[in-house]
Protein backbone atom coordinates (compact mmCIF):
# COMPACT_ATOMS: atom_id res chain seq x y z
CA UNK A 1 0.00 0.00 0.00
CA UNK A 2 2.85 2.30 0.84
CA UNK A 3 6.46 2.37 0.07
CA UNK A 4 8.84 4.51 2.01
CA UNK A 5 12.59 4.62 -0.59
CA UNK A 6 15.38 6.19 1.17
CA UNK A 7 13.52 8.47 2.96
CA UNK A 8 15.85 11.32 4.68
CA UNK A 9 14.71 13.91 6.70
CA UNK A 10 16.94 16.74 7.98
CA UNK A 11 15.77 20.34 10.06
CA UNK A 12 17.47 23.45 9.07
CA UNK A 13 17.16 25.95 11.64
CA UNK A 14 19.52 28.13 12.80
CA UNK A 15 22.20 27.14 10.96
CA UNK A 16 22.43 23.98 12.81
CA UNK A 17 21.67 20.89 10.50
CA UNK A 18 19.62 17.56 11.97
CA UNK A 19 19.17 14.80 10.67
CA UNK A 20 15.94 13.03 12.03
CA UNK A 21 15.23 9.98 9.65
CA UNK A 22 18.25 8.60 7.52
CA UNK A 23 17.72 6.66 4.76
CA UNK A 24 14.50 5.00 5.68
CA UNK A 25 13.37 1.77 3.52
CA UNK A 26 9.73 0.61 4.50
CA UNK A 27 6.85 -0.77 2.57
CA UNK A 28 3.56 -1.65 4.48
CA UNK A 29 0.74 -3.52 2.98
CA UNK A 30 -2.77 -2.66 2.71
CA UNK A 31 -4.93 -3.81 5.69
CA UNK A 32 -1.81 -4.29 8.44
CA UNK A 33 -1.80 -2.61 11.94
CA UNK A 34 1.49 -1.73 13.13
CA UNK A 35 2.93 -0.08 15.74
CA UNK A 36 6.23 2.44 15.01
CA UNK A 37 8.22 2.69 18.85
CA UNK A 38 10.71 4.26 19.73
CA UNK A 39 12.35 6.91 22.32
CA UNK A 40 11.48 10.33 22.27
CA UNK A 41 13.35 12.25 19.77
CA UNK A 42 14.03 9.11 17.87
CA UNK A 43 12.09 10.52 14.50
CA UNK A 44 8.81 8.36 15.07
CA UNK A 45 6.16 11.58 14.85
CA UNK A 46 8.53 12.82 11.81
CA UNK A 47 8.13 9.74 10.05
CA UNK A 48 4.39 9.61 10.76
CA UNK A 49 3.91 13.34 9.91
CA UNK A 50 5.74 12.21 6.04
CA UNK A 51 3.70 8.98 6.03
CA UNK A 52 0.62 11.10 6.45
CA UNK A 53 1.97 13.87 4.01
CA UNK A 54 2.00 16.90 6.39
CA UNK A 55 5.71 17.00 5.87
CA UNK A 56 8.10 16.56 3.46
CA UNK A 57 11.02 14.21 3.27
CA UNK A 58 14.35 16.04 2.34
CA UNK A 59 15.63 13.31 0.37
CA UNK A 60 13.85 9.76 -0.77
CA UNK A 61 10.46 8.72 -2.57
CA UNK A 62 7.04 8.01 -0.94
CA UNK A 63 4.51 6.12 -2.96
CA UNK A 64 1.49 5.47 -1.82
CA UNK A 65 -1.03 3.40 -3.96
CA UNK A 66 -0.22 4.85 -7.20
CA UNK A 67 0.73 8.42 -6.07
CA UNK A 68 3.99 9.88 -5.61
CA UNK A 69 3.61 11.48 -2.83
CA UNK A 70 7.75 12.88 -2.49
CA UNK A 71 6.27 15.03 -5.61
CA UNK A 72 3.51 16.50 -4.77
CA UNK A 73 2.51 20.01 -4.22
CA UNK A 74 1.17 21.72 -1.17
CA UNK A 75 -2.56 21.81 -2.46
CA UNK A 76 -2.01 18.41 -3.66
CA UNK A 77 -0.58 17.22 -0.42
CA UNK A 78 -3.80 18.55 1.51
CA UNK A 79 -6.30 16.86 -0.83
CA UNK A 80 -3.93 13.73 -0.38
CA UNK A 81 -4.16 14.20 3.08
CA UNK A 82 -8.12 15.42 2.75
CA UNK A 83 -8.54 12.20 1.15
CA UNK A 84 -6.50 9.27 2.19
CA UNK A 85 -5.68 10.15 5.55
CA UNK A 86 -6.89 10.05 9.15
CA UNK A 87 -4.94 11.52 12.09
CA UNK A 88 -5.02 10.38 15.89
CA UNK A 89 -3.43 12.64 17.87
CA UNK A 90 -1.98 12.13 21.33
CA UNK A 91 -3.73 15.27 22.67
CA UNK A 92 -6.53 14.55 20.56
CA UNK A 93 -6.72 18.00 18.37
CA UNK A 94 -10.36 18.66 19.19
CA UNK A 95 -11.33 22.31 18.72
CA UNK A 96 -12.40 23.27 21.65
CA UNK A 97 -15.61 25.58 20.75
CA UNK A 98 -17.31 23.27 18.54
CA UNK A 99 -19.27 20.32 19.93
CA UNK A 100 -18.31 16.41 19.28
CA UNK A 101 -20.98 15.90 16.53
CA UNK A 102 -19.18 19.68 14.88
CA UNK A 103 -15.65 17.69 15.13
CA UNK A 104 -16.61 14.54 13.80
CA UNK A 105 -18.59 16.08 10.89
CA UNK A 106 -15.41 18.62 9.94
CA UNK A 107 -13.91 15.76 7.66
CA UNK A 108 -16.88 15.17 5.90
CA UNK A 109 -18.24 19.51 5.78
CA UNK A 110 -14.58 19.59 4.06
CA UNK A 111 -15.28 16.91 1.75
CA UNK A 112 -18.78 18.83 0.67
CA UNK A 113 -20.70 16.00 1.38
CA UNK A 114 -24.43 17.04 1.69
CA UNK A 115 -26.12 17.92 5.18
CA UNK A 116 -28.53 14.81 5.52
CA UNK A 117 -25.68 12.35 4.65
CA UNK A 118 -23.35 13.84 7.56
CA UNK A 119 -25.47 13.93 9.99
CA UNK A 120 -26.58 10.00 9.30
CA UNK A 121 -23.26 9.23 8.86
CA UNK A 122 -21.64 11.10 12.35
CA UNK A 123 -24.65 9.71 13.90
CA UNK A 124 -23.84 6.33 13.30
CA UNK A 125 -20.40 7.04 14.22
CA UNK A 126 -20.99 8.29 17.69
CA UNK A 127 -23.08 5.27 18.32
CA UNK A 128 -20.42 2.96 17.25
CA UNK A 129 -18.23 4.76 19.58
CA UNK A 130 -20.32 4.69 22.21
CA UNK A 131 -20.91 9.23 22.58
CA UNK A 132 -23.59 9.82 20.77
CA UNK A 133 -25.09 10.76 24.10
CA UNK A 134 -22.05 13.42 24.82
CA UNK A 135 -23.18 14.74 20.57
CA UNK A 136 -23.85 18.16 21.64
CA UNK A 137 -21.20 18.78 24.48
CA UNK A 138 -18.07 20.52 23.99
CA UNK A 139 -14.54 18.57 24.29
CA UNK A 140 -13.87 20.40 27.78
CA UNK A 141 -16.60 18.31 28.99
CA UNK A 142 -15.34 14.85 28.25
CA UNK A 143 -12.91 12.84 29.83
CA UNK A 144 -9.68 11.91 28.38
CA UNK A 145 -11.12 8.36 26.89
CA UNK A 146 -14.17 10.47 25.34
CA UNK A 147 -12.30 12.87 23.99
CA UNK A 148 -9.70 10.24 22.20
CA UNK A 149 -13.08 8.21 21.18
CA UNK A 150 -13.93 11.35 19.28
CA UNK A 151 -11.30 12.32 17.89
CA UNK A 152 -11.15 8.42 16.53
CA UNK A 153 -14.70 8.85 15.17
CA UNK A 154 -13.58 11.75 13.44
CA UNK A 155 -10.79 9.70 11.69
CA UNK A 156 -13.46 6.96 10.95
CA UNK A 157 -16.14 9.38 9.66
CA UNK A 158 -13.92 10.47 6.34
CA UNK A 159 -13.10 6.61 5.11
CA UNK A 160 -9.94 7.01 4.79
CA UNK A 161 -7.77 3.86 3.97
CA UNK A 162 -5.03 5.10 5.86
CA UNK A 163 -5.09 6.13 10.20
CA UNK A 164 -2.17 7.36 11.37
CA UNK A 165 -2.21 7.61 15.08
CA UNK A 166 0.43 9.27 17.48
CA UNK A 167 0.38 8.19 20.63
CA UNK A 168 -3.36 7.69 21.06
CA UNK A 169 -3.16 6.35 24.05
CA UNK A 170 -0.68 8.52 25.61
CA UNK A 171 -3.02 10.87 27.78
CA UNK A 172 -5.45 7.97 28.87
CA UNK A 173 -5.25 5.09 31.85
CA UNK A 174 -4.57 1.63 31.54
CA UNK A 175 -8.06 0.69 31.21
CA UNK A 176 -9.17 3.34 28.75
CA UNK A 177 -5.99 2.22 26.67
CA UNK A 178 -6.67 -0.65 26.09
CA UNK A 179 -10.68 0.10 25.04
CA UNK A 180 -8.76 2.66 22.57
CA UNK A 181 -6.90 -0.19 21.69
CA UNK A 182 -9.58 -2.55 20.82
CA UNK A 183 -11.31 0.44 17.94
CA UNK A 184 -8.19 0.15 16.29
CA UNK A 185 -8.32 -3.40 15.97
CA UNK A 186 -12.01 -2.90 15.20
CA UNK A 187 -11.33 -0.55 12.45
CA UNK A 188 -8.23 -2.60 11.23
CA UNK A 189 -10.45 -5.36 10.91
CA UNK A 190 -12.45 -3.30 9.13
CA UNK A 191 -9.74 -3.00 6.40
CA UNK A 192 -8.14 -0.07 7.11
CA UNK A 193 -4.52 0.63 7.47
CA UNK A 194 -3.68 1.59 11.00
CA UNK A 195 0.26 3.18 11.90
CA UNK A 196 0.32 4.05 15.44
CA UNK A 197 3.10 5.58 16.74
CA UNK A 198 3.40 4.30 20.42
CA UNK A 199 5.90 3.93 23.81
CA UNK A 200 3.65 1.95 25.45
CA UNK A 201 4.28 -1.88 24.92
CA UNK A 202 1.29 -3.03 24.98
CA UNK A 203 -0.26 -0.92 22.70
CA UNK A 204 2.78 -2.21 20.34
CA UNK A 205 1.85 -5.78 21.14
CA UNK A 206 -1.51 -5.59 20.46
CA UNK A 207 -0.69 -5.01 16.92
CA UNK A 208 0.25 -7.27 14.16
CA UNK A 209 3.99 -5.77 12.96
CA UNK A 210 5.97 -3.53 15.58
CA UNK A 211 8.67 -1.62 13.88
CA UNK A 212 11.39 0.39 16.14
CA UNK A 213 12.88 3.28 15.08
CA UNK A 214 16.20 4.81 16.67
CA UNK A 215 18.63 7.45 16.04
CA UNK A 216 16.90 8.00 12.49
CA UNK A 217 16.75 4.60 11.55
CA UNK A 218 14.18 1.94 11.27
CA UNK A 219 16.61 -1.00 12.93
CA UNK A 220 14.10 -3.68 14.02
CA UNK A 221 11.28 -5.65 12.50
CA UNK A 222 9.18 -8.36 14.32
CA UNK B 1 -30.26 20.55 21.39
CA UNK B 2 -32.34 23.17 20.92
CA UNK B 3 -32.15 25.36 17.45
CA UNK B 4 -31.82 28.10 19.51
CA UNK B 5 -29.17 27.37 21.71
CA UNK B 6 -27.30 25.99 18.49
CA UNK B 7 -27.99 29.46 17.14
CA UNK B 8 -26.40 31.11 20.39
CA UNK B 9 -23.38 28.50 20.49
CA UNK B 10 -22.62 29.24 16.66
CA UNK B 11 -21.90 33.02 17.47
CA UNK B 12 -20.54 32.78 20.76
CA UNK B 13 -18.52 29.65 20.26
CA UNK B 14 -15.44 32.51 21.27
CA UNK B 15 -17.39 34.80 23.63
CA UNK B 16 -14.29 37.14 24.14
CA UNK B 17 -13.52 37.21 20.24
CA UNK B 18 -17.28 37.70 19.19
CA UNK B 19 -17.65 40.50 21.71
CA UNK B 20 -14.07 42.13 20.14
CA UNK B 21 -15.11 41.48 16.79
CA UNK B 22 -18.71 42.68 16.83
CA UNK B 23 -17.54 46.07 18.59
CA UNK B 24 -14.81 46.81 16.26
CA UNK B 25 -17.06 45.55 12.89
CA UNK B 26 -19.59 48.03 14.23
CA UNK B 27 -17.12 50.78 14.23
CA UNK B 28 -15.34 49.60 11.08
CA UNK B 29 -18.49 49.67 9.32
CA UNK B 30 -19.85 53.10 11.22
CA UNK B 31 -16.05 54.93 9.86
CA UNK B 32 -16.25 53.04 6.35
CA UNK B 33 -20.41 54.44 5.81
CA UNK B 34 -19.77 57.98 6.98
CA UNK B 35 -16.42 58.30 4.62
CA UNK B 36 -18.62 57.07 2.19
CA UNK B 37 -21.43 59.27 3.00
CA UNK B 38 -18.49 62.28 2.54
CA UNK B 39 -17.51 61.00 -0.82
CA UNK B 40 -21.16 61.14 -1.72
CA UNK B 41 -21.66 64.65 -0.41
CA UNK B 42 -18.27 65.70 -1.87
CA UNK B 43 -19.33 64.04 -5.60
CA UNK B 44 -22.39 65.77 -5.21
CA UNK B 45 -21.11 68.84 -4.27
CA UNK B 46 -18.91 68.95 -7.44
CA UNK B 47 -21.44 68.18 -9.42
CA UNK B 48 -23.15 71.32 -8.29
CA UNK B 49 -19.98 72.89 -8.03
CA UNK B 50 -20.81 74.49 -4.45
CA UNK B 51 -19.99 75.19 -1.42
CA UNK B 52 -19.83 72.51 0.71
CA UNK B 53 -20.74 73.67 4.12
CA UNK B 54 -23.89 75.11 2.37
CA UNK B 55 -25.36 71.86 0.91
CA UNK B 56 -24.47 70.21 4.03
CA UNK B 57 -26.98 72.33 5.13
CA UNK B 58 -29.27 72.54 2.20
CA UNK B 59 -28.92 76.28 1.19
CA UNK B 60 -26.42 77.00 -1.50
CA UNK B 61 -25.17 81.02 -1.33
CA UNK B 62 -24.96 82.08 -4.95
CA UNK B 63 -22.83 85.24 -3.92
CA UNK B 64 -22.38 85.94 -7.77
CA UNK B 65 -25.93 85.93 -8.84
CA UNK B 66 -26.50 89.40 -6.99
CA UNK B 67 -27.85 91.60 -9.75
CA UNK B 68 -30.81 89.76 -10.65
CA UNK B 69 -32.75 90.52 -13.83
CA UNK B 70 -33.73 88.55 -16.48
CA UNK B 71 -30.46 88.61 -18.16
CA UNK B 72 -29.62 86.36 -14.92
CA UNK B 73 -32.56 84.62 -14.91
CA UNK B 74 -31.67 81.91 -16.78
CA UNK B 75 -28.64 80.88 -15.29
CA UNK B 76 -30.67 81.50 -11.75
CA UNK B 77 -33.61 78.64 -12.70
CA UNK B 78 -30.73 76.28 -14.06
CA UNK B 79 -29.12 76.48 -11.16
CA UNK B 80 -32.22 75.95 -9.28
CA UNK B 81 -33.97 73.48 -11.55
CA UNK B 82 -30.71 71.26 -10.88
CA UNK B 83 -30.57 71.61 -7.45
CA UNK B 84 -33.78 71.10 -6.65
CA UNK B 85 -33.61 67.35 -6.75
CA UNK B 86 -31.98 68.10 -3.99
CA UNK B 87 -34.22 69.85 -2.06
CA UNK B 88 -32.16 73.06 -2.47
CA UNK B 89 -32.74 76.09 -1.20
CA UNK B 90 -30.80 78.65 -3.70
CA UNK B 91 -30.68 82.04 -1.63
CA UNK B 92 -29.14 85.20 -3.27
CA UNK B 93 -27.49 87.80 -1.12
CA UNK B 94 -27.53 90.87 -2.31
CA UNK B 95 -26.33 93.90 -0.94
CA UNK B 96 -28.44 97.06 -0.77
CA UNK B 97 -28.28 100.63 -0.97
CA UNK B 98 -24.45 102.01 0.35
CA UNK B 99 -24.11 98.35 2.15
CA UNK B 100 -25.02 99.00 5.50
CA UNK B 101 -27.77 95.95 5.20
CA UNK B 102 -28.98 93.81 2.83
CA UNK B 103 -31.49 91.70 2.55
CA UNK B 104 -31.98 88.37 0.98
CA UNK B 105 -34.19 86.23 -1.63
CA UNK B 106 -34.56 82.73 -0.44
CA UNK B 107 -36.00 81.05 -3.32
CA UNK B 108 -36.69 76.97 -3.20
CA UNK B 109 -36.96 75.42 -5.73
CA UNK B 110 -39.60 72.98 -4.91
CA UNK B 111 -41.06 70.42 -6.95
CA UNK B 112 -42.93 68.38 -4.69
CA UNK B 113 -46.78 68.61 -4.04
CA UNK B 114 -47.80 70.73 -1.27
CA UNK B 115 -47.61 68.71 1.55
CA UNK B 116 -47.67 69.34 5.76
CA UNK B 117 -44.36 69.44 6.01
CA UNK B 118 -43.67 72.23 3.00
CA UNK B 119 -46.75 74.04 4.41
CA UNK B 120 -45.31 74.24 7.70
CA UNK B 121 -42.00 74.61 7.11
CA UNK B 122 -42.50 77.12 4.14
CA UNK B 123 -45.73 78.62 4.12
CA UNK B 124 -46.45 79.63 7.69
CA UNK B 125 -49.16 77.63 9.00
CA UNK B 126 -49.47 76.04 12.44
CA UNK B 127 -51.37 73.27 12.95
CA UNK B 128 -53.66 72.84 15.63
CA UNK B 129 -56.02 69.59 16.60
CA UNK B 130 -58.89 71.33 15.29
CA UNK B 131 -58.02 73.13 12.46
CA UNK B 132 -55.13 74.86 10.93
CA UNK B 133 -53.56 78.05 11.24
CA UNK B 134 -52.33 79.97 7.49
CA UNK B 135 -49.98 82.49 6.39
CA UNK B 136 -51.78 84.91 3.67
CA UNK B 137 -49.86 83.51 1.33
CA UNK B 138 -51.18 80.48 1.02
CA UNK B 139 -54.87 81.60 0.71
CA UNK B 140 -55.03 80.82 -2.74
CA UNK B 141 -54.88 77.15 -2.07
CA UNK B 142 -57.89 77.43 0.26
CA UNK B 143 -61.10 76.69 -0.84
CA UNK B 144 -64.95 77.46 0.93
CA UNK B 145 -68.12 75.52 1.71
CA UNK B 146 -70.81 76.61 3.69
CA UNK B 147 -69.47 79.56 4.83
CA UNK B 148 -66.55 77.65 6.16
CA UNK B 149 -63.05 77.60 4.35
CA UNK B 150 -60.70 74.60 3.91
CA UNK B 151 -57.43 73.53 2.77
CA UNK B 152 -55.87 70.39 1.22
CA UNK B 153 -52.42 69.23 2.88
CA UNK B 154 -51.44 65.95 1.40
CA UNK B 155 -54.90 64.60 0.77
CA UNK B 156 -56.05 65.38 4.38
CA UNK B 157 -58.37 68.42 4.37
CA UNK B 158 -58.32 70.95 7.35
CA UNK B 159 -60.41 73.58 8.38
CA UNK B 160 -58.93 77.05 8.19
CA UNK B 161 -59.23 78.46 11.53
CA UNK B 162 -57.32 81.42 11.01
CA UNK B 163 -55.03 83.83 8.83
CA UNK B 164 -51.59 85.64 9.96
CA UNK B 165 -50.99 88.51 8.29
CA UNK B 166 -47.92 89.30 7.34
CA UNK B 167 -46.23 86.55 9.68
CA UNK B 168 -44.03 83.85 8.40
CA UNK B 169 -42.53 80.13 10.21
CA UNK B 170 -39.63 81.79 11.73
CA UNK B 171 -41.97 84.12 14.09
CA UNK B 172 -41.77 88.32 13.57
CA UNK B 173 -39.36 88.76 11.23
CA UNK B 174 -39.55 90.42 8.14
CA UNK B 175 -40.34 87.50 5.75
CA UNK B 176 -43.01 86.95 3.95
CA UNK B 177 -43.45 83.45 1.84
CA UNK B 178 -45.57 83.85 -1.34
CA UNK B 179 -46.28 81.06 -3.42
CA UNK B 180 -45.26 81.45 -6.84
CA UNK B 181 -47.58 78.84 -8.09
CA UNK B 182 -50.32 80.85 -7.77
CA UNK B 183 -48.98 84.30 -7.50
CA UNK B 184 -51.58 87.78 -8.69
CA UNK B 185 -50.41 90.74 -9.09
CA UNK B 186 -51.88 91.98 -6.57
CA UNK B 187 -49.71 89.65 -4.65
CA UNK B 188 -46.30 90.87 -6.45
CA UNK B 189 -47.33 94.16 -5.83
CA UNK B 190 -47.79 93.63 -2.28
CA UNK B 191 -43.97 91.95 -2.06
CA UNK B 192 -42.59 95.03 -4.18
CA UNK B 193 -44.05 97.10 -1.43
CA UNK B 194 -42.85 95.46 1.09
CA UNK B 195 -39.44 95.21 -0.13
CA UNK B 196 -39.52 99.24 -1.34
CA UNK B 197 -41.21 99.88 2.82
CA UNK B 198 -38.22 97.57 3.99
CA UNK B 199 -35.53 98.85 2.11
CA UNK B 200 -32.27 99.81 4.59
CA UNK B 201 -33.85 96.76 6.67
CA UNK B 202 -32.64 93.31 7.06
CA UNK B 203 -35.54 91.24 5.65
CA UNK B 204 -36.11 88.11 3.74
CA UNK B 205 -38.60 87.01 0.88
CA UNK B 206 -38.93 83.38 -0.16
CA UNK B 207 -40.93 82.22 -2.96
CA UNK B 208 -42.25 78.64 -3.88
CA UNK B 209 -41.36 78.45 -7.62
CA UNK B 210 -43.68 75.33 -8.68
CA UNK B 211 -42.11 73.51 -11.45
CA UNK B 212 -45.07 73.26 -13.64
CA UNK B 213 -45.28 76.59 -13.76
CA UNK B 214 -43.47 78.75 -16.43
CA UNK B 215 -40.76 79.76 -13.96
CA UNK B 216 -38.61 81.75 -16.29
CA UNK B 217 -41.38 83.92 -17.02
CA UNK B 218 -42.52 84.36 -13.86
CA UNK B 219 -39.20 84.83 -12.31
CA UNK B 220 -37.94 86.75 -14.68
CA UNK B 221 -40.92 89.23 -14.22
CA UNK B 222 -40.38 89.17 -10.80
CA UNK B 223 -36.36 90.15 -11.35
CA UNK B 224 -37.35 92.91 -13.24
CA UNK B 225 -39.38 94.07 -10.97
CA UNK B 226 -36.69 93.79 -8.31
CA UNK B 227 -34.13 95.33 -10.50
CA UNK B 228 -36.95 98.41 -10.93
CA UNK B 229 -36.61 99.19 -7.17
CA UNK B 230 -32.93 100.88 -8.71
CA UNK B 231 -30.86 99.81 -6.22
CA UNK B 232 -27.14 100.07 -6.56
CA UNK B 233 -25.55 96.60 -6.29
CA UNK B 234 -22.64 95.94 -4.76
CA UNK B 235 -20.34 93.15 -4.21
CA UNK B 236 -20.34 90.91 -1.74
CA UNK B 237 -17.73 89.87 0.10
CA UNK B 238 -18.93 86.16 1.31
CA UNK B 239 -18.42 85.11 -1.87
CA UNK B 240 -13.88 84.76 -0.64
CA UNK B 241 -14.64 84.08 2.75
CA UNK B 242 -17.36 81.11 1.42
CA UNK B 243 -13.88 80.05 -0.92
CA UNK B 244 -11.80 80.13 1.57
CA UNK B 245 -13.91 78.47 4.20
CA UNK B 246 -14.72 75.70 1.85
CA UNK B 247 -11.05 74.65 0.85
CA UNK B 248 -10.74 74.32 4.44
CA UNK B 249 -13.37 72.76 5.40
CA UNK B 250 -13.12 69.97 2.45
CA UNK B 251 -9.49 69.19 3.09
CA UNK B 252 -10.21 69.05 6.63
CA UNK B 253 -13.00 66.56 5.88
CA UNK B 254 -11.18 64.65 3.68
CA UNK B 255 -8.17 64.37 5.49
CA UNK B 256 -9.94 63.46 9.28
CA UNK B 257 -11.91 60.83 6.90
CA UNK B 258 -9.01 59.14 4.88
CA UNK B 259 -7.41 59.20 8.48
CA UNK B 260 -10.10 57.24 10.24
CA UNK B 261 -10.21 54.62 7.11
CA UNK B 262 -6.67 54.11 7.55
CA UNK B 263 -7.22 53.60 11.18
CA UNK B 264 -10.29 51.56 10.62
CA UNK B 265 -8.22 49.22 8.57
CA UNK B 266 -5.50 48.96 11.17
CA UNK B 267 -8.44 48.35 13.38
CA UNK B 268 -9.68 45.70 11.44
CA UNK B 269 -6.21 44.34 10.69
CA UNK B 270 -5.31 43.90 14.26
CA UNK B 271 -8.77 42.62 15.07
CA UNK B 272 -8.70 40.22 12.78
CA UNK B 273 -5.10 39.02 13.71
CA UNK B 274 -5.69 38.72 16.57
CA UNK B 275 -9.16 36.66 16.29
CA UNK B 276 -7.19 34.34 13.79
CA UNK B 277 -4.10 33.91 16.03
CA UNK B 278 -6.82 32.55 18.98
CA UNK B 279 -8.18 30.20 16.17
CA UNK B 280 -4.75 28.89 15.16
CA UNK B 281 -5.20 25.82 17.22
CA UNK B 282 -8.49 25.09 14.88
CA UNK B 283 -6.78 26.29 12.02
CA UNK B 284 -3.79 24.03 12.19
CA UNK B 285 -6.53 21.02 12.72
CA UNK B 286 -8.30 21.97 9.82
CA UNK B 287 -4.94 21.84 7.84
CA UNK B 288 -3.87 18.71 9.55
CA UNK B 289 -7.17 17.03 8.09
CA UNK B 290 -6.42 18.58 4.89
CA UNK B 291 -7.75 21.73 4.50
CA UNK B 292 -6.40 24.17 1.71
CA UNK B 293 -6.09 28.38 2.17
CA UNK B 294 -9.56 28.35 0.29
CA UNK B 295 -11.15 26.37 2.40
CA UNK B 296 -9.88 28.27 5.47
CA UNK B 297 -10.72 31.74 3.71
CA UNK B 298 -14.22 30.09 3.11
CA UNK B 299 -14.72 29.51 7.21
CA UNK B 300 -13.21 33.07 7.65
CA UNK B 301 -15.29 34.84 5.40
CA UNK B 302 -18.57 32.77 6.81
CA UNK B 303 -17.77 33.62 10.47
CA UNK B 304 -16.98 36.86 9.21
CA UNK B 305 -20.75 37.68 7.59
CA UNK B 306 -21.72 35.93 10.50
CA UNK B 307 -20.23 38.71 12.84
CA UNK B 308 -21.59 41.24 9.85
CA UNK B 309 -25.10 40.25 10.77
CA UNK B 310 -24.85 41.27 14.53
CA UNK B 311 -22.97 44.48 13.57
CA UNK B 312 -24.85 45.95 10.60
CA UNK B 313 -27.99 46.71 12.83
CA UNK B 314 -25.90 47.83 15.34
CA UNK B 315 -24.20 50.23 13.52
CA UNK B 316 -27.41 51.38 12.46
CA UNK B 317 -28.42 51.83 16.00
CA UNK B 318 -25.03 53.80 16.27
CA UNK B 319 -25.38 55.85 12.90
CA UNK B 320 -29.01 56.78 14.11
CA UNK B 321 -27.95 58.15 17.04
CA UNK B 322 -25.15 59.64 16.23
CA UNK B 323 -27.51 61.62 13.36
CA UNK B 324 -29.82 62.38 15.96
CA UNK B 325 -27.37 64.09 18.13
CA UNK B 326 -25.75 66.25 15.11
CA UNK B 327 -29.59 66.82 13.96
CA UNK B 328 -29.37 64.98 10.25
CA UNK B 329 -31.47 62.90 8.60
CA UNK B 330 -30.16 59.10 8.58
CA UNK B 331 -32.65 57.87 5.31
CA UNK B 332 -31.98 55.80 2.29
CA UNK B 333 -32.91 57.34 -0.80
CA UNK B 334 -32.12 57.48 -4.53
CA UNK B 335 -29.23 59.83 -4.18
CA UNK B 336 -27.61 57.40 -1.44
CA UNK B 337 -26.94 54.54 -3.81
CA UNK B 338 -23.55 55.95 -4.86
CA UNK B 339 -23.09 55.65 -0.59
CA UNK B 340 -23.67 52.01 -0.52
CA UNK B 341 -21.78 51.20 -3.58
CA UNK B 342 -18.64 52.94 -1.52
CA UNK B 343 -19.98 51.27 1.88
CA UNK B 344 -19.75 47.91 0.15
CA UNK B 345 -17.00 48.34 -1.65
CA UNK B 346 -14.86 49.51 1.53
CA UNK B 347 -16.15 46.65 3.91
CA UNK B 348 -14.84 44.14 0.70
CA UNK B 349 -11.57 45.87 0.44
CA UNK B 350 -10.73 47.04 4.56
CA UNK B 351 -12.22 42.53 5.19
CA UNK B 352 -9.75 41.72 2.56
CA UNK B 353 -6.56 43.73 2.89
CA UNK B 354 -7.13 42.45 6.79
CA UNK B 355 -7.39 39.39 5.98
CA UNK B 356 -4.15 39.10 3.60
CA UNK B 357 -1.84 38.79 6.77
CA UNK B 358 -3.47 36.57 9.30
CA UNK B 359 -3.82 34.22 6.04
CA UNK B 360 -0.47 34.18 5.24
CA UNK B 361 0.54 33.43 8.40
CA UNK B 362 -1.91 30.62 8.79
CA UNK B 363 -0.08 29.74 4.90
CA UNK B 364 3.15 29.16 7.30
CA UNK B 365 1.62 27.30 9.47
CA UNK B 366 2.58 23.37 9.84
CA UNK B 367 0.30 21.57 11.68
CA UNK B 368 2.86 18.32 11.94
CA UNK B 369 4.91 21.36 14.48
CA UNK B 370 1.96 22.45 16.28
CA UNK B 371 -0.38 19.16 16.54
CA UNK B 372 2.62 16.56 16.25
CA UNK B 373 5.17 15.05 19.07
CA UNK B 374 9.02 14.17 18.96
Amino acid sequence: MLTLNGITKIYDKDYSKTKVLDNVSLKIEKGELTALMGVSGSGKTTLLNILGGMDRATEGTYDFMDIQVNMLTQSQLNKFRKENVSFVFQNFALMNHFSVFENVELPLLMKNVPRRKRKIKVCAILEQMGILEMKDKLPIHLSGGQKQRCAIARALVSESPLILADEPTGALDRKTSAAIMELFKEMNAAGRTVIIVTHDRNVAEACNRILYISDGKVCEEK
Amino acid sequence: MPYYKKIIRIFTRDRISFFLLIINYTFIIFIIYNFAELVQKIRLEEEANTPYEYQKNIELIANDMYNVNSDTVDEIISLGEEYSRYNTRLILYMPVGDGISEFQVDICFNPEELTRESVETFLDTENKNEGVYIGESILPYTFSENDKTFIIIAQDIYEVKGIYQNSSAAGNDQRIAVSYYSLTENGKEKIESKLKENLGMEMYVSFMLGSDEDISTAFAEFGDRLNSLNISWVTSENEVDASYQNFWYKTLNRLSSAGMLIFAFLDCYAVTTMWVMRRKREFLIRKALGAGVTDIIKVLVKDIIKYMIVSVPLFMVMELVYKKTYGEDFNVGEYELLKYIILTAGIFVVFLFSLIGPLISIHKMNPAEGLGGD
